[in-house]
């Protein structure tokens, strides 16, 4: 039996790959426009089991989900803008590199960075 | 094509460049190097350097090159031409290596990164340096004061709600200095400074750690959407004909 087993790695995917996928919203979101424009994304998370039971304990109703907002900056509503359905990420990297007048890379650092966090919380997938 | 450089302590050998150079193809790329005569033209546009010539040969492509030693500036420099062994043309390498230069006459230093630009004396060297989404900062040091130059972008959405001035409160060293805005060479800008009040304190600043003397600017160039910014700190006075001529030179390409 071997004790340090090495994880199997995930799916690799290379820079050209990852920038030919499209970013696709998550159904399950809802989001809301502020007056100045930019936009509050409201997620569902499920609960930690230790925070459930503790809400269970001091007598709250049985949730094992919450909703989280998630407020963007004006950078971040301009991307989320363009997330569509239609549009590859490479696509949105360079229509908001026209748009604000940035390098292709440093807008590309910026794009996917933003787009790896929205990942992260479920917001988006990649297709 | 490809070029490398690097400054040169102690004495220069072309054979044991080319010895290197050799060893190293001849282990990741499995071919040849052999040294090469010069063309005439080559050797005339390269006049002012000490000059060697290699080539080597792949399947589909040749390699030529120059391995260059400035005596002057002591940076040695390597410029490899890569054509297809089908068409050669030697018109192309010569137009380019005509152009070559690898110092300045005026003891300035061009530092080109991305999308910025600027001219900073040779006896600055380059400490530090940062490339972030929206903000680059080059660090230049000189043993007695030290160059910061900044780079924001875009500057449409950084000054939405608020001003150049405004901007300028973010920075950390901000907060005990009483910026002005004024028009600079037809741009937005915004400097302040921090110089010791007191001729005592000015002679104990030198004892302190911390820089005591300190200098900004940040300007808005406009047609590029960017914010430009210098800062120079020290422990003695600055040459104002100096922040003046780095703040010229300092652009956005």
């Amino acid at each position: 039996m071997k004790v340090f087993k090495k994880k199997p790695k995930g799916i690799q995917t290379t820079r050209e790959e990852a920038l030919k996928c499209i970013p696709v919203k998550n159904i399950q979101i809802s989001e809301s426009r502020l007056e100045s424009g930019e936009i509050i994304i409201r997620y569902p998370t499920t609960m930690r089991p230790w925070i459930a039971g503790l809400v269970k304990r001091l007598g709250g109703p049985p949730v094992k989900t919450q909703i989280k907002k998630l407020q963007l900056d004006e950078l971040g509503t301009a991307v989320w803008n363009l997330i569509d359905d239609n549009r590859s990420v490479r696509q949105i990297i360079q229509v908001f590199a026209e748009s604000h007048r940035l390098q292709m890379r440093e807008a590309e650092v910026a794009v996917t960075q933003f787009m790896h966090e929205l990942g992260k919380r479920g917001l988006i997938g990649l297709r | 094509m490809e070029v490398k450089w690097g400054p040169i302590k102690g004495k220069f050998s072309h054979s044991a460049h080319l010895k290197r150079l050799s060893a190293l193809h001849r282990k990741t790329l499995q071919k040849t190097v052999t040294e090469w005569q010069l063309p005439f033209e080559w050797e005339i546009a390269l006049s002012d350097y000490q000059v060697s010539g290699f080539t080597w040969q792949g399947q589909t492509t040749i390699g030529q090159g120059v391995i260059l030693y400035c005596p002057s500036c002591r940076n040695a420099t390597l410029i490899q031409f890569f054509q297809p062994k089908s068409i050669q043309t030697a018109k192309i390498p010569l137009e380019i290596l005509k152009t070559f230069n690898d110092h300045r006459e005026d003891d300035q230093v061009v530092w080109c990164a991305f999308d910025i630009r600027a001219i900073i004396p040779e006896n600055y060297k380059l400490v530090n340096h940062r490339f972030e989404a929206g903000k680059y900062e080059l660090r230049f040091a000189d043993g007695v004061q030290k160059i910061n130059l900044y780079r924001w972008a875009p500057a449409s959405v950084l000054l939405r709600q608020r001003d150049l001035r405004q901007f300028a409160e973010t920075m950390p060293d901000f907060s005990s200095c009483n910026p002005t805005a004024e028009i600079i060479q037809g741009r937005q800008a915004v400097k302040w400074s921090q110089i010791p009040r007191f001729k005592w304190l000015r002679w104990a600043s030198r004892l302190k750690p911390k820089p005591s003397y300190q200098w900004w600017r940040l300007w808005h160039v406009e047609e590029k959407n960017r914010i430009l910014g210098v800062k120079m700190h020290g422990k003695r006075p600055f040459d104002s004909y100096l922040l003046n001529r780095i703040c010229t030179n300092y652009e956005s390409l």
